[in-house]
């Protein structure tokens, strides 16, 4: 049975890590290389890392971060921010990523979605998509970090970028991103049943309570947070973190969740000797 | 066992990583390397006597792949190391799905060397589905895998696909199923061929654990 993805989202901003609470007031957080190093001991199922000021530069992504963290790991990496032509997305993928994500190019870059796909197939490919609630229960999608409103509806954009070949789909509700308020349930759900690709939910995970929602009740297909794995108590102290598998039973069916440890447990061993 | 008795164990062993050059080969490269062998990247001809053991890895579509070992003479060599020389090959994911006879992605013929054809998900079940398989999901199985020793009962392991070879039990060979919706075959074992559909490269300590085993076949055939 297919476990429930549960997956760190990392900003960059060059040699940093950020976390934004409503894409603005950044707050620095510590050393990229350090923070994969801790998370690939926690044998974290998926890492996505979003270079958030590559696009506004005007630049692609730093290949040289990427290769460094893929070099120290061997967790399933997914990377992001200022691809804008498939060559970009071959050399990510030679430096070591596993996955991309398009964002902006996705919306103002015709074909690239489909090229991407067609050259490096469907499961490398995922497009994030940003929504804010701009008036009651109606969603727009925001490009670049954010800051820039293109008048779409996320279903719709969700089915077209599904049929020029996206293999998932990352929903970030703005509105959530960094409050650890829980997610925007409704939105992930009218993604989620309107596409036959995965979906991962992100923006506004503060509990392993809330990441279960998104699983059972809205039908995400991954769970993904900022907040919760860096941040500890009230005065958000920097402190990086993963539910364990026990933790996570306490909310997930137990089929639901990964074993970690594949190996045969000692105890075992002895008693088959 | 620590580091140094495995970098011994392994380090006569020329062990050979396919290049289709589409990708990143760069994670199957580092398990073999910290086991202690340094493999060599293969991007043409090649001579099948050299090597001690295989590994297609599972990067870009199954036309591009196939074009590629077509062109480049590879498939041929590679048919001689597999059916005359008989040495050991492990393929991973789309590597693993070109050893088969057929694949429904981009309707190419494959390698031929396991029985049946590769499949999409939607064309062999039409439930409401999400595709691609995305993620974590266990490996049942019922005989003794020699890619498996030491590892739990059903291990977990990270797939990332939307083509599958259809579980059938007329296939030519020992089989372990994974179930998404349908099962389907993610390990195969048969004499010196071992594929996995899933990627070992990404799955932590039970991949290690698998591309281990594997090195322990190859050294067993060389001995």
């Amino acid at each position: 049975m297919l476990k429930v993805r549960v997956i760190p989202v990392l900003l960059l901003r060059h040699w940093g890590l950020e976390k934004s609470i409503k894409f603005t007031s950044p707050k620095y957080v510590g050393c990229p290389i350090n923070a994969v190093r801790v998370f690939n001991r926690h044998c974290v199922d998926e890492l996505i890392l979003l270079d958030i000021v590559a696009t506004e530069e005007k630049r692609g992504p730093q290949f040289e971060v990427v290769e460094q963290i893929a070099d120290e790991t061997s967790m399933p990496l997914t990377v992001g921010g200022g691809i804008r032509d498939v060559e970009t997305i071959r050399k990510l993928l030679v430096s070591g990523a596993d996955k991309v994500v398009i964002n902006t190019g996705a919306v103002e870059i015709p074909g690239l979605v489909k090229e991407a796909s067609n050259t490096f197939g469907r499961q490398c490919i995922v497009v994030s998509i940003d929504v804010r609630e701009v008036s009651s229960g109606k969603y727009e999608v925001f490009t670049r970090a954010g800051k820039c409103p293109t008048g779409l509806d996320p279903v719709d954009l969700a089915k077209k970028v599904e049929d020029e070949g996206a293999g998932e789909i990352l929903i970030t509700s703005i509105d959530r991103d960094g409050t650890m308020e829980g997610y925007d349930l409704r939105l992930i759900n009218l993604i989620t049943k309107e596409v036959q690709i995965p979906v991962i939910a992100c923006g506004g995970a503060g509990t392993i309570g809330d990441l279960a929602k998104a699983f059972y009740e809205a039908g995400a297909n991954a769970v993904a947070g900022g907040a919760i794995f860096l941040f500890y108590g009230p005065r958000r102290t920097v402190l990086i973190t993963y539910p364990t598998e026990e933790e996570l039973k306490k909310f997930f069916k137990p089929e639901d969740v990964r074993i970690r440890d594949q190996r045969i447990p000692v105890e075992t061993k002895m008693a088959r000797l | 066992m620590n580091i140094f008795d495995v970098m011994d164990e392994f380090s006569v062993l020329k062990i050979g990583i396919i290049d289709y050059s589409v990708g990143n080969l760069k994670s199957v490269a580092k398990v073999i390397e910290k086991l202690g062998v340094k493999p060599e990247l293969i991007r043409g001809e090649f001579n099948p006597e050299r090597f001690d053991g295989l590994i297609l890895p599972g990067v870009g579509s199954c036309g591009s792949a196939m074009s590629f070992l077509e062109t480049t003479g590879l498939s041929k060599l590679l048919d001689e190391y597999v059916n005359v020389i008989k040495k050991p090959i492990l393929g991973i994911c789309l590597g693993f799905q070109i050893m088969c006879e057929y694949s429904e992605e981009d309707n190419r013929e494959c390698l031929g060397w396991i029985k049946g054809s590769v499949r999409h998900f939607r064309s062999c079940i039409s439930t409401n589905m999400k595709v691609p398989h995305m993620g974590w999901n266990d490996v049942k199985y019922d005989s003794d895998f020699r890619l498996l020793k030491g590892l739990r009962e059903s291990p977990c392991f990270y797939f990332a696909h939307s083509y599958i070879l259809p579980f059938d039990i007329n296939v030519n060979g020992m089989v372990g199923i994974t179930e998404y919706h349908i099962p389907f075959v993610s390990i195969y074992e048969n004499e010196n061929i071992f594929g996995v559909q899933f990627h070992p490269e990404k799955s932590y300590v039970g991949g290690e654990i698998v591309f281990r085993n594997f090195l322990q076949e190859v050294k067993n055939a060389k001995s």
